[in-house]
């Protein structure tokens, strides 16, 4: 009997039809899964405390791409937290959002920042210290494929940013670079476990947050975390989708969760979940302070997604160029 | 050759029913979203298509993904056969467990199939690291494709040529034994082509579900381009960039080729059928 | 393929005196030889990985293990599996046997074209199913978006799921009621029909007999499989949690948050459903077989 109450009840829910609890559902990306279970728990208790009915939050992880691909195709998120702007840009195009979404928002519609850094063996044998060490001969570099992951375009243009800024010719040294790749996972957290726990390869180019979690998860004992001399600003994203919004009750519900991720006490769970955040005034100092420095690239010196994504990343593009028969 | 009439009456009850339910269900569940396919590809027009599949990655990812599944079959061709064998005509201990064994990899989720396989394939892993000292590395390179496509089709062949051989009458066995055959003699002339169209019908399922796998495959394969890249993913990247042309194209040109191996197959099948059916 | 009606002989030839070989067997070293190589091959490709599962399900010991199992989120997986299941192996046990029925009583042209269309979903790569019922039903389609308006969305939904779990699962019931059916013949059908009785009654009381062993292995392997379905029902289900996040899903959603144990511990559950299945399959057989040799012995 409850098995047969569930399927009218799925629909229902996912057609956001008018129902007493409002329902929230964010889509999200891999390696937000910890931040988001937190947030959504903390977000509804602020959203109860000041008096509203307790919100029923949903969340969806996968690879960025795929994930803006279900929306499009009619998945109804109320809110999209994906890797790259681009991602974001191409929901935009169906008309669910304004093309002007990334403003709507501080920081670029970026709650929080990243960057990538390196996950070496311990006592790191190979002696990598910066971009440069990874082309050597014998160097094994894991990292998963630009085109299936978001986090992999931070990995490659950071890659390519660091060439431009070290005056080497930046094609040639990613394509050095990928050649150093024996296994291209799909996505970051299959990169992670590569690496991680196949024991593939000698350093794997990772997410900041996603390097310390694999530290805190899989042991401390066992990997060191490189710090570039120089590295990429990455900006995950967030926005409303005007479109997939049933009533009032659910756009306040969706507005007021998009802003609860800038107040102190949002941010505040970002830094503990390895993000760099803007405010760090309810944060734990410590949280704060493990954060090395390192110059970061933004991707508007690089000549913003709009023209990076089809030009290194498109079909054809000069990603793809690496992979030529000879 | 006379023409047959398209359907031939008979006394047999429930010709509409029967015939209603099964395109109903055809219709709904693979004509209709493989029309959406085609139609897809119909609108992309055929020289976009043939400009899409015409590179040298997707002619080395097709490669690869027909020639594994073949050589994979092949191998399920000859493991399930002796499996068969073994399980119909011998008792020994345990056969009833290695019985039920053979479906598991229908049951096990590809994923977490995939996921056990190269944990347990890779270098640090409880086998790999024993190939891995003769230099033998088996997640991460071809072999390990090869190992996940075994993997998937083994139960088909096993499934298809077991009955077959529980119906064989040892008469036939003992009279080619009377008249002076060896065993081996009587297996490669007398058993092996009884076996044959159940063998080949295995053979084909086999095939055709080796080369459309994706979910335990990208795990253990290096997913390097040109070299261990399988079909099936470069879907997925033509789906990461919202090419859902490009995607249908790579997807047709695999489906093309699936249909007509099995056609063909089937074809065969169906011929000997009437000719040793109707003796 | 020979006269059914004459009396079969044990598949396996009765014990013969000890020291002589009988002639329809191999010798003892051909023997050991392929039941070593049955056994081994078999328990490298398929044993190594079960044992890994279980291993890695079982590491923080059984406690562990079945609390990860009572996790929200766990319990909706568990019952929307069971849901999909549910609706999807019954579709196909109809669609088997209609199928079935209408390739092998009757006789038409383009057989071989209709077995390859129902053959079809095994060779499509689950990746491409799962697209090909997102061009037919997604929001961006004409049939999709109307659905959608109208408060019925396919894809995203328990619907799209189930059909996409159809899809993949469809050929099994079909495949293996058809060689059956062939090899019964239409005999003791259009005897029965001679007598006087109706369609229906001659196929519960002839058809029905003869082919429910055929009927139950493939709809137990069906389930099986629409279990454990993963590619195909990852582009279409949305992936949210507690709501269209199937075992597979969320088996691939824990292990993704380093959930190890949580992770081994779904798929050795699943693995558990599946072995029963089989189980209770390798049971049928052998009351099938017993049954087998009643019939044939009369």
């Amino acid at each position: 009997m409850t098995l047969f109450r569930l399927i009218p009840l799925a629909c229902l829910t996912l057609a956001s039809a008018a129902q007493a609890q409002t329902t929230l559902l964010n889509v999200s990306y891999d390696p937000t899964r910890e931040l988001y279970r937190e947030v959504n728990e903390a977000f509804a208790a602020h959203w109860a405390e000041q008096g509203h009915e307790a919100p029923g939050i949903e969340t969806s992880h996968g690879g960025s791409g795929a994930q803006a691909r279900s929306v499009i195709d009619g998945l109804a998120a109320q809110v999209v937290t994906l890797a790259l702007a681009s991602d974001i840009d191409q929901i935009a195009t169906t008309g669910k959002l304004p093309t002007d979404w990334q403003s709507k928002l501080p920081h670029n519609s970026s709650p929080y920042t990243s960057t990538i850094v390196f996950l070496v063996r311990d006592t790191n044998p190979k002696g990598i210290a910066d971009w440069g060490d990874l082309t050597a001969e014998g160097v094994e570099v894991i990292t998963p494929n630009p085109k299936t992951s978001g986090g992999a375009r931070w990995n490659y243009l950071a890659a390519w940013a660091w060439a431009e800024a070290n005056d080497r010719d930046p094609a040639e040294f990613v394509g050095q670079l990928f050649a150093n790749v024996p296994v291209l996972d799909t996505g970051a957290r299959g990169a992670t476990t590569t690496f991680a726990q196949r024991g593939i390869g000698d350093v794997l180019l990772a997410w900041e947050n996603e390097a310390y979690l694999a530290l805190a998860e899989l042991g401390e004992d066992q990997f060191d975390i490189v710090v570039p001399s120089l590295s990429i600003l990455a900006e995950p994203p967030v926005a409303l989708v005007e479109g997939n919004i049933a009533d009032d009750a659910q756009r306040e519900l969706a507005t007021a969760y998009l802003d609860y991720l800038y107040t102190p006490e949002g941010q505040a769970l970002a830094f503990k979940h390895y993000y760099r955040a803007w405010d760090a005034s309810a944060a734990d100092p410590e949280d704060v302070a493990r954060f090395p420095d390192l110059d970061l690239v933004g991707i508007d010196d690089l000549g913003g997604w709009a023209k990076l994504q089809p030009e290194h990343f498109g079909d054809g593009g000069i990603f793809d160029q690496i992979y030529v028969a000879p | 050759m006379s023409r047959a009439p398209l359907i031939q009456r008979t006394a047999m009850p429930g010709l509409g029913l029967s015939a209603g339910i099964t395109f109903f269900m055809l219709t709904l569940v693979v004509a209709l979203p493989i029309g959406a396919l085609l139609w897809q590809g119909a609108n992309f027009g055929l020289s976009n298509i043939w400009a899409t599949i015409n590179r040298d990655r997707v002619w080395a990812a097709l490669w690869l993904s027909f020639r594994l599944s073949f050589l994979a079959a092949c191998f399920n061709l000859v493991f399930g056969v002796i499996l068969a064998w073994v399980l119909v005509r011998y008792r020994f201990p345990g056969r009833r467990i290695i019985d039920a064994a053979v479906d598991l990899p229908f049951a096990l989720p590809t994923a977490v199939a995939g996921i056990a396989l190269t944990a347990l394939y890779a270098p640090n892993g409880v086998l790999g690291g024993l190939t891995d000292q003769i230099g033998w590395q088996i997640a991460y390179t071809r072999w390990g494709i090869f190992l996940a496509l075994v993997f998937v089709g083994l139960p088909f062949v096993t499934r298809t040529v077991q009955p077959v051989i529980e119906e064989i009458e040892t008469e036939v066995e003992e009279a080619s034994a009377t008249l002076g055959a060896s065993r081996s003699h009587t297996l490669r002339h007398v058993i092996a082509p009884m076996l044959m169209p159940a063998a080949l019908t295995g053979f084909a399922l086999s095939l055709a579900r080796a080369v459309g796998e994706y979910g335990s495959v990208i795990f253990i394969a290096g997913n390097i381009p040109l070299r261990t890249e399988i079909a099936p993913l470069l879907i997925v990247i033509q789906l990461e960039e919202y090419n859902y042309d490009a995607a249908g194209a790579i997807g047709l040109a695999m489906l093309a080729i699936s249909f007509t191996m099995l056609l063909f197959i089937n074809l065969i099948q169906i011929w000997s059928r009437k000719r040793i059916g109707h003796v | 393929m020979s006269d059914a009606t004459l009396p079969k002989m044990q598949a396996r030839p009765a014990a013969t005196a000890p020291r002589f070989r009988s002639a329809t067997e191999e010798s003892p070293a051909a023997r050991g030889a392929l039941i070593a190589i049955a056994t081994g091959g078999l328990a490298l490709l398929v044993g190594a990985p079960l044992a890994a599962v279980f291993a890695e399900a079982l590491m923080q010991g059984w406690g562990a293990a079945v609390a990860s199992l009572a996790s929200r989120d766990a319990q909706s997986a568990i019952r929307l599996t069971l849901l999909i299941t549910a609706i999807a192996v019954p579709l196909n046990a109809v669609f088997g046997i209609a199928a079935a029925w209408f390739i092998t009583k009757f006789d038409f042209r383009g057989k071989a074209f209709l077995i390859t269309l129902i053959d079809l979903p095994f060779s499509i790569s689950p990746v491409v199913a799962g697209l090909c019922i997102v061009l037919l039903f997604g929001a961006n389609s004409a049939l999709g978006g109307w659905l959608v308006a109208s408060g019925h969305p396919i894809v995203f939904a328990v619907p799209g799921i189930v059909l996409a779990t159809v899809f993949v699962t469809f050929p099994f019931v079909a495949r293996e009621l058809i060689p059956v059916m062939i090899e019964q013949g239409r005999a003791e059908e259009e005897a029965a029909l001679t007598l006087g009785a109706t369609g229906w009654r001659v196929f519960r009381t002839v058809t029905l007999p003869n082919i429910r062993w055929a009927l139950l292995y493939g709809t137990l392997l069906c389930t099986a499989r629409a279990m454990g379905e993963f590619g195909a029902v990852a582009v279409v289900s949305g992936k949210i949690r507690g709501q269209t996040a199937t075992m597979p899903i969320t088996i691939e959603m824990f292990y993704n948050e380093y959930l190890s144990v949580a992770a081994f511990s779904m798929a050795a559950l699943l693995t558990g459903f599946a072995l029963l299945t089989l189980l209770l399959k390798t049971a049928l057989e052998l009351r099938h077989a017993d049954a087998l040799s009643a019939t044939r012995r009369h």
